[in-house]
């Protein structure tokens, strides 16, 4: 098993990426590669690229594992998180994607200069690139956890084959690669999602899921079986999780890449009609793969986190087992390459040519890019080697994004005013560690009441008062340098 | 119950499309006419 799997991951995997990455060279042979050659594919990916990209860029282990977890105690419900990313590719399709491919830009903080100033730009580079190292910590720990339950190898050699394998995912070929083998992927993931769910109801009795309802019905819990959550469950759940997400992922240099990258604003518009449903349905099967294994007996006991996989190694025919969990890196290995690309992106672009060489040529930069790349990987393997299951601080490492899209939003329609965003910024960033580090919650009487709720009324209540206090410039879009700026693509 | 929830889900997923565009729509007229090209 343990060889056949890395065969297939191999085949599915690493030939794929080489391919393509041999095909792009060919391809361009003759072609100076500029830097937006590697980090935006030459801003010329196609529609089903970016529907492909942008679909598996959120699509990573919390949508496996997480949601066999999450199926266990929220039943049905638990397709919310699914639903939450559907709305997280609404926003970022029909507003800020299109901004950000309008806008000609190759990274988010380079429109913070120019919506405020150097300093916010500078602020805001060193935050994103560090809250996206952390959630590449947590994606290099979920790429070792998943071949890990796969194979019984152990959690450090795991994450070692599986940074390895994300490395050479983006190092080569940079976004168009990545972007084609995201379309790879898709496709493989669905023909494999298929055949598994296909093959699990017919080892059932009756050779349907009836008999998994009727587990449910009969014991009362046929709650369990329904899409939509109480009102503690709204409150608790799904709002915190769907307010977390759309005001941080939406303006997350990890997908708005893949936007900066598409031939026109009109393609990023296009890829949501593609994209959400990649994403969207991937839960149903999770979620029912989570429901069936907490149904059988001989799979529950073993508990949420191991009963759903291990009833996948059990019941599919082993071609079949190799097939989906060789498809299941793939989807994770997907969000691996592009948590990677965006920090070494923003390093490259703001930090190395903004600040520490102005005059670096584009090949320097793609250098630097390069190295970046490998070198996060690197020390995201590292810690995620070495460090407990650090899942839960999902929400603390968004947190701090949050305040990044008031300023976009702010800064485009209403008011440009660098004093308002510093103040905003440094107000929302406080209270994510006041909230975080102290008893603040406790005094307050809400100790559940996750961060989220606190750092988006700071931003709203101090970004308000302080740009009606401030002065500064009206929003950039009615703005002379907007109506003059070529930047302004026709589309 | 795969089949219902999966088109229970794909039936959320158009309803969130369509509520979304439905919104982009409306900012959209509202906005060009306070400021064209915005």
């Amino acid at each position: 098993m343990r060889l056949e799997l890395l065969i297939a991951v191999i085949a599915l995997q690493l030939l794929p990426i080489l391919g393509i990455a041999f095909w792009i060279r060919a391809t361009s042979k003759g072609h100076t590669e500029i830097q937006s050659d590697f980090s935006l594919a030459g801003r010329g990916l196609s529609m089903p690229v970016v529907a492909a990209t942008l679909a598996l860029t959120i699509l990573g282990t919390p949508h496996i594992i997480g949601v066999f977890e999450m199926s266990w105690g929220l039943g049905a419900t638990a397709i919310w998180f699914g639903l939450a990313h559907v709305i997280i590719l609404c926003v970022l399709c029909l507003s800020t994607g299109q901004w950000a491919r309008r806008l000609n830009l190759t990274t988010v903080p380079e429109l913070l200069e120019r919506l405020y100033s150097r300093n916010v730009r500078i602020a805001t580079s060193c935050v994103m690139a560090g809250s996206i190292f952390g959630v590449l910590t947590l994606e290099a720990q979920g790429l070792g956890v998943i071949l890990s339950s796969m194979t019984g190898w152990e959690l450090k050699l795991c994450a070692v084959i599986g940074g390895g394998v994300g490395v050479a995912y983006i190092f080569f070929s940079g976004m168009k690669g990545a972007g084609w083998m995201n379309l790879v992927n898709a496709a493989v993931m669905y023909i494999a999602l298929v055949l598994a769910t296909y093959f699990l109801a017919k080892s059932l009795p009756g050779g349907n899921f009836d008999t998994v309802r009727a587990f449910y019905s009969d014991a009362g819990n046929s709650d369990m079986l329904k899409i939509f959550p109480s009102f503690e469950g709204v409150v608790n759940f799904a709002l915190a999780l769907a307010l977390i997400l759309v005001f941080s992922m939406p303006i997350n240099q990890v997908l708005l890449q893949t936007a900066m990258s598409a031939k026109t604003q009109k393609t990023v518009k296009n890829a949501l009609w593609v994209a959400a449903p990649i994403n969207g349905i991937f839960c149903v099967f999770t979620l029912v793969m989570g429901l069936t294994a907490k149904a059988l007996p001989e799979f529950s006991q073993l508990g949420p986190k191991l009963a759903a996989p291990a009833m996948l190694v059990e019941t599919l025919p082993t071609w079949l087992t190799v097939f989906l969990l060789a498809s299941f890196t793939g989807v994770v290995l997907s969000s691996f390459a592009m948590v990677t690309l965006a920090p070494a992106t923003i390093f490259g672009h703001d930090i190395y040519k903004r600040v520490i060489n102005p005059a670096a040529s584009p090949a320097q930069v793609t250098r630097v890019t390069r190295m970046m790349i490998v070198g996060l990987s690197l020390v995201a393997v590292g810690v995620a080697s070495f460090l407990p299951p650090i899942i839960a601080s999902i929400g603390w490492l968004l947190g701090w994004m949050m305040p990044i899209f008031w300023l976009i939003v702010v800064g485009l329609f209403w008011k440009q005013s660098a004093r308002a965003a510093a103040v905003t910024l440094a107000a929302s960033w406080a209270i994510n560690l006041i909230w975080t580090f102290t008893n603040l919650p406790i005094w307050l009487g809400v100790p559940d009441m996750p961060n989220t709720y606190a750092i988006l009324a700071v931003t709203i209540v101090v970004g308000t008062a302080a740009n009606l206090v401030l002065p500064g410039k009206s929003g950039y879009f009615y703005s002379v340098n907007y109506q003059s700026d070529a930047i302004v693509s026709e589309v | 119950m795969f089949i219902q929830l999966f088109l229970k889900t794909a039936a959320m997923i158009a309803g969130i499309i369509l509520a979304a565009k439905i919104i982009e729509v409306s900012i959209r007229a509202f906005w060009s006419r306070r400021k064209p090209g915005a």
